[in-house]
């Protein structure tokens, strides 16, 4: 057998990046990101992802963002940079035979040209066993979105190899806790942990971040007040809207698909129960009425009705309401006596939540037309798991020893994940945002 | 880190004393202590004014032995249980007592859980927590304007760590005058 080189490399290897990330502006938060790779992608694609050709001092490499983006999938297995024998940038320079005794499949090259003041990205993704390039693109950029570029190149290529969606270019929404200064932010960030910027900052307990559908707003519960009340805030203008239907605790907001109404938790009536929140008319409309906690309301992606987090059989299980007044009905039966915080997948086929079994509370994912359920995480204080747009990633916090960790997980079983970790702060409660086209 | 030495060092208090007297007690903070023997001296004033002898000795041990019990202001919960433990029956009583003498009083029960479960799940539970004390201070006599609740299930943990002890300590309803 010859030399194989992208089988070996990562199922013992971690790779560990420590990256030094400031925000800018007055508010900038200089706290450090620390971001892992763990690996071990069994049935991963095969690819080399080759240094692009750049101009001279260049600021960013983007075939390692490219790289790290492809595997975190966890669908594909790139070839470690000091494995390839030729570095091509363009077509003609693609010894095929080379890539071929590599075993690589797909090769992506690419160059960034200066055009003027603009910078000008080209890539090539080409079928090494055909000797042919599937696609070719040119994308032209300034120079601070570069990075965006590099996300970009990995869902052209995610798409044309698996024929879905990428979604490296998103965002991810989370929660931090100095415990030192007993600050908590809200912070949005690439979803790679890039470009850090936190959007609340306050001395009071945060928590509950929800995008709205355009990627606009972030809906968040904020005790700012004393007591937990509901906000929705305009990313662009800042402008905020506080919601409390009454006495209690106000909680638990989701977005409905069109992006007009919330769904939240109030216990106004002396219980929690779920209502709707009309952002167009400030109408409400209660949803559940039953003396057990209802909370954790998440729209089905039909918005025709909820999924939400009910202890009315005695212990905490996932109902399901319709918006039409019909019960609810219960969705986890034999996964244990704790099953909550369920979210659809955007197809509406499964539910990831977190669910108590072996050691403790870990993430489970509930296929919903066969009713088949397994863990992803093997953790004791795993929360707040969400879905990727596209379905195939999970991501969720962890917390072991005391450290608190983001995680980001394939759904499919193979055991990549990449984990962000923040100093001595706590950070938790990632919310996966939309892709935006 | 300082916090959290103090934090420990409460909670060991707190074991041992619920080791020895049978129940989970911990001190109030300073706040709430200037306030309690404020209004301790001053019910003690009134009831020596009308009592002679012998009686007022016994009324004053009662009297101390009231304030004692309202100096436990953190009220603990079995895991995912809302339901109020037999041992601070008396502790209960004494705050409600107080209450139903002090009908101007107010007081703000603070519900707490550890940090297993949901975020959001344990907000809810916190609350009903804070519900259950409310319950029984209503039994004895306090009136309902007089009690408020706030919830912050996991969010704001008197103990870090994972640690059986470490969550008991949390899973707390906090009664702050």
């Amino acid at each position: 057998m010859f030399l194989n080189p992208h089988e070996s490399k990562w199922p013992i290897l971690t790779l560990v990046c420590v990256l030094l990330l400031f925000v800018a502006g007055p508010s900038a938060s200089a706290e450090e990101l620390r971001i892992e790779i763990d690996g071990g992608a069994i049935k991963a694609l095969p690819i080399a992802i080759v240094p692009f050709a750049l101009p001279a001092n260049f600021p960013q490499d983007l075939a390692k963002i490219i790289e790290s983006d492809l595997s975190m999938s966890g669908k594909f297995s790139p070839m470690m940079r000091k494995h390839m024998i030729s570095t091509p940038s363009l077509l003609k320079e693609v010894n095929f035979k080379d890539w071929r005794l590599l075993g690589i499949e797909n090769l992506v090259i690419g160059r960034v040209d200066r055009d003027g003041s603009k910078l000008v990205v080209n890539f090539s993704l080409i079928d090494v066993y055909r000797g042919t390039e599937l696609l070719a693109r040119r994308i032209p950029v300034s120079i601070d979105q570069v990075r965006k570029a590099a996300h970009l190149v990995s869902d052209i290529v995610y798409a044309e190899l698996l024929g879905k969606r990428g979604d490296f270019g998103t965002k991810i929404a989370y929660v931090t806790l100095d415990r030192e200064g007993g600050e908590y932010q809200l912070v949005i960030a690439d979803l790679d942990g890039h470009d850090p910027r936190p959007i609340l900052k306050s001395p009071e307990p945060l928590l509950s971040p929800a995008w709205s559908p355009d990627g606009l707003s972030l809906a968040y519960v904020s005790f700012e007040d004393g007591r937990s009340a509901i906000f929705v805030q305009d990313l662009k203008t800042r402008a905020r809207r506080k919601i409390r239907l009454g006495g209690g605790i106000n909680g638990s907001p989701a977005f409905s698909p069109d992006g007009d109404r919330l769904v939240i938790t109030s216990s106004r009536d002396g219980n929690p129960d779920l209502f709707v929140y009309s952002l167009l008319d400030q109408s409400v409309k209660k949803i559940t009425a039953h003396p057990a906690i209802d909370t954790e309301g998440h729209w089905s992606p039909d918005g025709r009705g909820l999924v939400f987090t009910s202890d009315r059989s005695g212990g905490a299980q996932i109902y399901y309401v319709g918006l039409d007044g019909s019960s609810p009905r219960r969705v986890t039966f034999e996964m244990g006596d704790y099953n909550a915080n369920a979210e659809y997948s955007g197809d509406g086929q499964r539910l990831v939540m977190i669910s108590r079994g072996g050691r403790g509370h870990r993430v489970a994912v509930l296929n919903l037309a066969t009713g088949e359920s397994r863990f992803l995480s093997d953790s004791i204080l795993d929360e707040s798991p969400s879905f990727s747009p596209n379905g195939d990633m999970v991501i969720y916090s962890s917390k072991v020893k005391n450290v608190s960790r983001l995680i980001a997980v394939s759904t499919d079983g193979n055991m990549v994940a990449r984990k962000f970790t923040l100093g001595q702060s706590e950070i938790r409660e990632p919310a996966w945002g939309p892709r935006i086209d | 880190m300082k916090d959290y030495l103090v934090f420990s060092l409460l909670g060991i208090l707190a074991l041992c004393l619920g080791g020895c007297g049978g129940s989970n007690l911990k001190t109030s903070s300073s706040k709430g202590l200037v306030t309690h023997t404020k209004s301790g001296e001053a019910a003690l004033s009134n009831v020596s004014s009308i009592a002679v002898g012998e009686s007022s000795t016994i009324a004053a041990q009662e009297i101390k032995k009231q304030e004692d019990l309202r100096r436990v202001t953190v009220i603990y919960f079995d895991y995912d249980s809302s339901t109020v433990r037999l041992d601070f029956k008396d502790v209960l009583a004494a705050h409600a007592g107080y209450l139903v003498d002090n009908p101007s009083k107010h007081l703000v029960l603070e519900g707490h859980t550890d940090q297993r479960g949901t975020r959001e799940y344990n907000l809810a539970l916190g609350e009903r927590r804070g519900q259950a004390v409310r319950r029984q201070l209503l039994i004895l006599g306090a009136s309902q304007s007089q009690i408020d609740i706030v919830s912050f299930g996991e969010e704001r943990p008197d103990v870090f760590g994972q640690t059986e002890e470490e969550f008991s300590l949390n899973r707390r309803v906090e009664i702050v005058y």
